[in-house]
């Protein structure tokens, strides 16, 4: 985290937001450096819409503060924040041109209409739409209508750009390609943008950081990669990425780490924080775990389960299904000790062997690879 | 389905439609036309000429007349949108739910009462023996009793209220169809609540407005009860110059031309007001 | 100038209080009529003498309750059965003209919707006058060529049934056809896959689909019709219907029997607005 009180566009203290007896936002403090693409990820009713609408300033939070370039900004009623909004549905205004709907904050600021012409002009080159101006909103397609409902915000250079979730709209395709052009776009104005969502993929491949919310609180901050890998709460292990869960108790530590005993069998980790006897759950990532066939034994089949062997972790298990598609293809394995089918990822490396439910496999992984978080509510990180 | 079985649907759904455009709308409009333009010049004996529509232009009584009742409904218009169009935003957009619900259809209960009605009711009101009077003369603010009955305030009064349902349900359904982030992003862009009104919320519910005014304008020309009950005998409102030529007088060639001017007027003020906003008649109506 | 939106207390407190002035100013009128329509005094006006039931139920001139008036239970009797005969013809053309301007394609398809929505924007009076000199000219000439004259030409029950039916029917129009506008035509045609003939297939699926607007069409009519004045005053005969034998009260100054016929008429109008919103709400869900 940064500490450089300069380099800090928006600063959260303590806020909190409830509606009659739910809490929407709960005692939040946050700090967002300069020129950051900020991800809020959190399932719907997490309090993510609450909590950008009070930094735009259409509620008002119970207690806390805003500050935006380390002024509070409570008081600013949300036509005078230095803030603005791209709305979910964009709220591009239908009876106005592109170049009116851009020029609509420029015109509030009583800019004379030569000033605002030439940089409404310039936003529409850099947003790849130079001959767009006298068109109808109704005449662009979804992905022209989001760059315009960027552009204008950005012409007016706000300090912080608020998106509420403006690709949930698109289709897939489309939703991809904004992606990448997104992270474009603040690459390229350089401006700090807050952008909330429930998808996981939209947050991770855009931003610097993710803060992942529910109930209302920050269950973590941190970086895509570091989310990923080093999960800080059960909450987002379940939530960011696909897993496999397990539920279990420590029958053992030692040095190295501790043994935990589930339906499965023992499971081995790295972790050693946690004492014997206490309640846990257990994670792991699809592609953390690998495959090796049983049958047919060759010799060179026989080499590869004895490199499985060095893993920590390993079992048996039955193809039940194997559910293709390219390169995210994934193979349903069941164990008979186990209620739910685990997720695998598609060995590609031994894509030369025919997967067929029915077949048997030898699945393991590595002690590191195995997430543990006490169940009784105290954080671990695996 | 065959092709013949269609057109034998066709005829069967077109008929009553035209029948009824054309024995109930089309050719007694015509024919209403064409008395207007009789003269009488002995018993059962008539010509064709302009006299009806010269006498028309030639008495001063049925110009003022004529004027004053189009400058009463306009202006009866523009108050009725001026006093319907903050209460509509506040159902549309203020309230939530069940309460917006409630408002609204309270606003439309005063609809379900015939005219005669809520005329009679403000007659009560209004008259020298009436309510406000009585609790104006109780409350010592004033010492005799007073008439506010039979004046042109009356008639606005009473135009307004008439016609009120017309402004509101046409206002509230625009507005509630403009999406609340509309009008965010006007604010969240630098807007001030004037500009907003002004730029996002107006032309927005431009299509509302249209017709709320349209269809005001034409109950209020076209009302006889509220100016007769409530203006009294000198309310010279242009529908009574109509029903005393037709009734009273029995001068159908004089009436059928007064009318013929009134359905002019309406027409004219009505094709303005679709060019002045904008609209199309077709969109507007429905 | 929504919820989400800051503004001033001071605001929001003027704003809720004019709304809250408006709400009275349209309750005033009809609380009055129906409060004085229970006044122990000849005249509905102050002072307040006390409660009676007379106005309903005094069976002596000139304490003439409203059950025990003849002339005004003839009057309703009246109203009744035009409101009938309207709503029932209103209703059958309609339903036609909604299939055919959301089902059928024809030539000058546009012009003759545009023709459809005239009527609106004729006043009332124009209306009922020209209907009234077409079908006068239409037994004139009869009565000139055959020396028959056909009575029911003359002013009378029918030409006011058609008076009323001829604007009427463009509003039950609308109301079917936006229902009409949202059925999911796979409906019919799966039951024409499923061994229905076309009439059947409209009878049994997109009939009861359209039967929400249907009713609400009929309560509208009706009430339209009950509570007609204007086209109705140009074409009524003898038999005069309540409106119009309430206005001649009216204008000759009444006891408050006029009040409790209003309130009874408010009653009715409250019902069967609880019956169309009922119904309207309890929609199938297709």
């Amino acid at each position: 985290m940064l500490t450089d009180q300069h380099l800090i566009d928006l600063e959260c203290l303590s806020l909190s937001k409830s509606f009659g007896n739910f809490i929407a936002v709960k005692d939040l403090s946050f700090k967002v450096p300069i020129g950051s693409f900020f991800s809020i990820l959190g399932p719907s009713g997490c309090g993510k819409t609450t909590l950008l609408r009070m930094l735009a300033g259409f509620e008002t939070p119970d207690s806390g503060d805003i500050l935006i370039k380390e002024k509070s900004v409570l008081q600013v009623p949300p036509n005078h924040r230095p803030v603005n909004m791209v709305f979910q549905h964009l709220a591009l205004f239908p009876n106005m041109s592109v170049s009116e709907n851009i020029a609509y904050g420029l015109k509030r600021r009583k800019m004379s209409p030569t000033d605002i012409e030439p940089r409404v002009q310039q936003m529409l080159d850099r947003i790849d739409l130079p001959d767009s101006g006298n068109k109808q909103i109704s005449q662009l397609s979804g992905g022209q209508k989001q760059r315009i409902a960027i552009a204008r915000c950005l012409v007016l250079e706000p300090a912080l750009l608020l998106l509420d979730e403006p690709l949930g709209a698109l289709d897939l395709k489309l939703r991809e390609q904004m992606k990448i052009e997104l992270k474009r776009m603040q690459a390229q104005f350089g401006t700090t943008f807050i952008y909330i969502t429930h998808d996981q993929s939209e947050a991770l491949v855009m931003s610097d950081q993710v803060a992942v919310m529910n109930e209302g609180v920050f269950e973590q901050i941190a970086s895509p990669q570091e989310l990923y890998h080093n999960p800080a709460t059960a909450f987002v292990a379940a939530f960011v990425g696909d897993s496999n869960k397990f539920l279990g108790t420590i029958c053992k530590t030692e040095q190295q780490g501790c043994e935990i005993k589930t339906k499965l069998g023992v499971i081995k980790a790295k972790n050693n924080s946690l004492d014997v006897g206490e309640p846990v759950s257990i994670f792991v990532r699809p592609e953390a775990i690998s495959i090796d066939l049983s049958f047919p034994q060759t010799a060179e089949h026989l080499q590869a389960h004895n490199h499985t062997e060095s893993k920590a972790n390993h079992f048996k298990a039955i193809i039940e299904n194997v559910l293709f598609d390219g390169a995210r293809s994934q193979l349903i394995a069941k164990h008979p000790l186990l209620d739910t089918p685990l997720n695998i990822a598609y060995p590609h490396a031994t894509a030369d062997i025919p997967f067929s439910p029915g077949q048997e496999i030898d699945i393991s992984w590595n002690a590191e690879d195995t997430l543990l978080f006490s169940a009784s509510g105290a954080l671990n990180a695996a | 389905m065959q092709p013949d079985k269609n057109k034998l649907a066709l005829f069967l759904l077109l008929t009553p439609l035209l029948v009824w455009l054309l024995l109930l709308i089309v050719i007694p409009h015509l024919d209403m036309m064409l008395i207007s333009l009789q003269e009488r010049v002995a018993a059962r004996e008539y010509r064709t000429s302009f006299s009806n529509y010269i006498e028309f232009f030639s008495e001063p009584l049925y110009i003022n007349t004529f004027i004053r009742t189009a400058v009463m409904s306009i202006l009866a218009t523009l108050l009725t949108l001026l006093i319907a169009f903050p209460v509509s935003y506040y159902i549309a957009k203020m309230m939530k739910g069940q309460s917006k619900q409630i408002l609204f259809l309270l606003c439309l209960i005063p609809f379900w009462v015939s005219e005669l009605v809520r005329t009679y009711g403000w007659m009560i009101l209004l008259r020298e023996s009436g309510v406000i009077s009585s609790l104006l003369q109780s409350l010592s603010l004033v010492n005799g009793p007073i008439e506010m009955l039979y004046n042109d305030v009356a008639i606005m009064v009473g135009l307004i209220y008439g016609s009120m349902l017309f402004m509101i349900v046409p206002l509230v359904t625009t507005l509630d169809s403009l999406d609340d982030s509309l009008i965010e992003a006007g604010y969240d862009l630098g807007g001030s609540h004037w500009n907003v009104l002004r730029e996002v919320i107006i032309p927005h519910a431009t299509p509302g407005i249209t017709s709320g005014c349209i269809v005001v304008f034409m109950l209020s020309l076209g009302n006889y009860l509220t100016p007769v009950l409530l203006g009294g005998k000198d309310s010279l409102w242009f529908t009574e110059q109509i029903y005393t030529q037709f009734i009273t007088r029995f001068n159908w060639e004089q009436g059928a031309a007064l009318g013929m001017l009134l359905l002019l007027l309406s027409s004219l003020i009505v094709w303005l007001g679709l060019k002045l906003s904008g609209q199309s008649f077709r969109k507007v109506m429905s | 100038m929504i919820p989400s939106i800051p503004t001033s207390r001071q605001f929001r407190t003027i704003y809720a209080c004019y709304v809250a002035l408006f709400f009275v100013y349209l309750v005033l009128p009809l609380a009055v009529v129906t409060l004085f329509s229970f006044n122990n005094s000849m005249f509905p006006s102050l002072p307040w003498k006390g409660l009676t039931l007379d106005w309903y139920f005094g069976t002596t001139e000139p304490r003439l309750g409203v059950f025990h008036d003849t002339a005004l239970l003839s009057g309703i009797w009246i109203s009744f059965k035009i409101a009938i005969g309207t709503t029932i013809l209103s209703l059958s053309v309609a339903t036609c003209n909604a299939f055919l301007f959301e089902r059928e394609t024809f030539f000058a398809k546009n012009f003759l919707y545009v023709m459809m929505l005239v009527p609106l924007v004729v006043p009332g009076v124009i209306l009922g006058v020209s209907i009234l000199i077409f079908s006068s000219n239409v037994a004139n000439t009869v009565e000139d060529l055959w020396g028959y004259d056909i009575e029911s030409l003359r002013p009378g029950l029918l030409l006011v049934v058609l008076g009323q039916f001829a604007f009427i029917t463009t509003i039950s129009t609308l109301v079917i056809s936006a229902r009409l506008r949202k059925f999911d035509l796979s409906l019919e045609e799966a039951a024409l896959n499923l061994g229905a003939t076309r009439l059947s297939a409209i009878w049994t699926v997109t009939m009861p689909f359209l039967k929400p607007a249907l009713v609400g069409a009929a309560i509208v009519s009706f009430l339209m019709s009950f509570e007609n004045f204007n086209t109705t005053l140009m074409l009524v005969g003898s038999e005069a219907p309540l409106t119009i034998a309430m206005f001649d009260r009216l204008r000759e100054g009444s006891t408050p029997v006029i009040n409790a016929v209003s309130t009874l008429l408010m009653l009715a109008s409250a019902l069967l607005a609880v019956i169309a919103i009922f119904v309207q709400r309890k929609k199938p869900e297709q």
